[in-house]
């Protein structure tokens, strides 16, 4: 497996986002997608488990740089290095207990006991108050005390982008190391019979917690990269927000499950259809997005990239992981 | 002694399956585990392997107790299981397969010469090598199954009803293939084709209603007069 495909991609595009600051905002919104559909991908599309919670990772990332801004901007530049790791750190935690419990059940019965994971954890945080509780985190004075203004808004604008980029590079990374490894043969076995894998002398929990928490901190960075770094808040209602996992899967399942680069196609094309959508029948995106994932599940099961492997030869596929 | 299981009490749920199984299997010897469906073989086996959890009772390997270890320990430590079904990878090539029956640190490193030993015992698979397990034929399939098993160097190797759903001629060269195992694995074998499996075993137990109700060397039990009326049909 080549991996330099999606990896020059995704430099490309942060190199766009840098240099041209015009239009980091909108390739942002962009790259938000793929690099969702690239860590959703490492745990769904490698071991073949659903995770209905999912976006309670992205919460956590986006809490954590949340709350290190909003009650230490006195750090200064220290508090967005701090923020990210304790998002990261968080979203792997949550991930740790989530996974060490759940990850024991099989197929159905693991996506059923996630479902409450994110409303749960949301729930929490409006109930006890904590963390700015329903009203959320509004960080733009915060972001400015600690970066100073005109720093404060390139952040939010370029720094932002490039860190969402930078997500799906890693995703990338994270991917090559799994597949090149004997953790990829593992979660492979896994994928296919789960008992057989376990006759072989895999650990099959061992295997899952490595994928659900890798993907994760993925989705952690994602979420601090995207909320309190360039919207500069972090409000419930939007970390939280349950179809960020069915966009997610959207993505995916478009480009290739277990693909790497089928995240970076599906990503750019489930984009276009949105905007296409919101602009011709306002509304409707949601509707159509449900739409478009039954299509390529039926229709297309292996996506588009993973229909185009199997018609390659064999030193191209090689280029198109 | 290569494996020895005391008292082994298991079940599923609250239904107790396994009552007081005491077995051995002795160092290069084939040992067979004779009984009717819904006996408690397959649950022998895999509460061996330890797929179920024992409820009492204790299994060494050598001199290890290994009771409580789960499978992929136990994989690591020596013994290695053909499950019922064979539970192949389908949608991976022979050579796949074979290669993640080598997934433990210590069989990895002798992948190649593991490789030779298995091709050398199943011919069919070399040729074989680069098709998809799904399309091998049922014999192949389990003879890939055991190969499989075989590629993780076990010291003890359980085999599920290797006979089922397989002509009698291939179950012939399957169990002729087992026979010269010995020397490198000894052998536990779950079987209800009671004629070829005292053929080629040491040992034999049989096992009905979860209990061991009679054992022997394997001439002894091929004249007795239970196993004749109920197994071999004489």
């Amino acid at each position: 497996m080549k991996p330099w495909l999606p990896l020059v991609t995704y430099l490309s595009l942060a190199a766009v986002a840098f240099f041209m600051p015009e239009y980091s905002k909108t390739i942002a919104t962009i790259v938000f997608f793929m690099a969702l559909g690239q860590a959703v991908n490492i745990f769904v599309g490698l071991t073949g488990y659903v995770d209905f919670g999912y976006v309670a990772f992205m919460a956590m990332g986006a809490y954590g740089l949340g709350v290190v801004l909003y009650y230490m901007p006195q750090l200064g530049f220290a508090a967005l290095p701090l923020g990210l790791a304790l998002g990261v750190l968080m979203s792997i935690l949550l991930a740790a207990v989530v996974g060490g419990v759940a990850l024991r059940l099989r197929g159905a019965y693991f996506a059923i006991a996630t479902i409450g994971v994110n409303e749960g954890v949301k729930h929490l945080i409006i109930g006890a108050n904590i963390w700015g509780g329903g009203a959320g985190l509004i960080l733009g004075s915060r972001a400015f005390e600690a970066f100073g203004r005109d720093t404060a808004l390139w952040l939010a604008n370029v720094g932002s982008a490039v860190l969402v980029i930078a997500t799906g590079f890693m995703a990338v990374v994270a991917m090559y190391l799994i597949q090149v490894s004997k953790a990829g043969y593992a979660l492979a076995a896994i994928r296919q019979d789960e008992d057989a894998a376990k006759v072989m002398g895999i650990n099959p929990t061992k295997y899952k917690l490595l994928a659900f928490m890798t993907s994760a901190s993925l989705a952690g960075l994602l979420g601090a990269a995207y909320y309190p770094l360039g919207n500069l808040q972090v409000f419930p209602e939007n970390v939280f927000f349950i179809e960020y996992i069915l966009d997610g899967l959207a993505v995916m399942f478009i480009g290739g499950a277990g693909t790497v680069t089928g995240p970076i196609v599906g990503g750019a094309l489930y984009i276009i259809v949105r905007t296409v959508v919101g602009e011709l029948l306002p509304g409707y995106q949601v509707f159509v997005t449900a739409l478009v994932l039954m299509t390529t599940v039926i229709l297309l099961p292996r996506g588009i990239v993973g229909t185009l492997r199997l018609h390659l030869p064999p030193k191209l596929r090689e280029w198109l992981p | 002694m290569a494996l020895l299981v005391k008292n082994l009490e298991s079940g599923y749920g609250k239904l107790k399956i396994l009552f007081d199984v005491s077995l051995k299997v002795e160092e290069g010897s084939i040992v067979t585990l004779l009984g009717p469906n819904g006996a408690g073989k397959t649950t022998t086996l895999l509460t061996t392997f330890g797929v179920v959890k024992p409820w009492s009772g204790s299994v060494y390997l050598g001199d290890v107790d290994v009771t409580h270890l789960p499978p992929h320990k136990k994989v690591d430590l020596g013994i290695a299981l053909v499950p019922e079904g064979r539970r192949l990878f389908p949608e991976m090539t022979v050579v796949e397969n074979l290669a993640l029956g080598a997934y433990v640190k210590r069989a990895r490193d002798k992948v190649d010469d593991t490789l030779e030993l298995v091709y050398g015992l199943f011919p069919i698979l070399k040729e074989r090598r680069w098709q998809k397990a799904g399309t091998l034929s049922g014999g192949e399939q389990q003879m890939l199954a055991i190969a499989r098993a075989l590629m993780s160097r076990p010291k003890v190797l359980l085999i599920d009803e290797p006979s089922a759903g397989l002509a009698p001629k291939v179950v012939e060269s399957i169990f002729q293939a087992l026979k010269q195992l010995r020397s490198e694995a000894s052998v536990l074998l779950a079987e209800q084709n009671a004629g070829v499996a005292l053929e080629i075993c040491d040992y034999g137990y049989v096992l009905e209603n979860g209990q061991i109700v009679l054992e022997g060397a394997a001439g002894d039990l091929a004249n007795n007069e239970h196993v004749k009326k109920s197994y071999l049909g004489v």
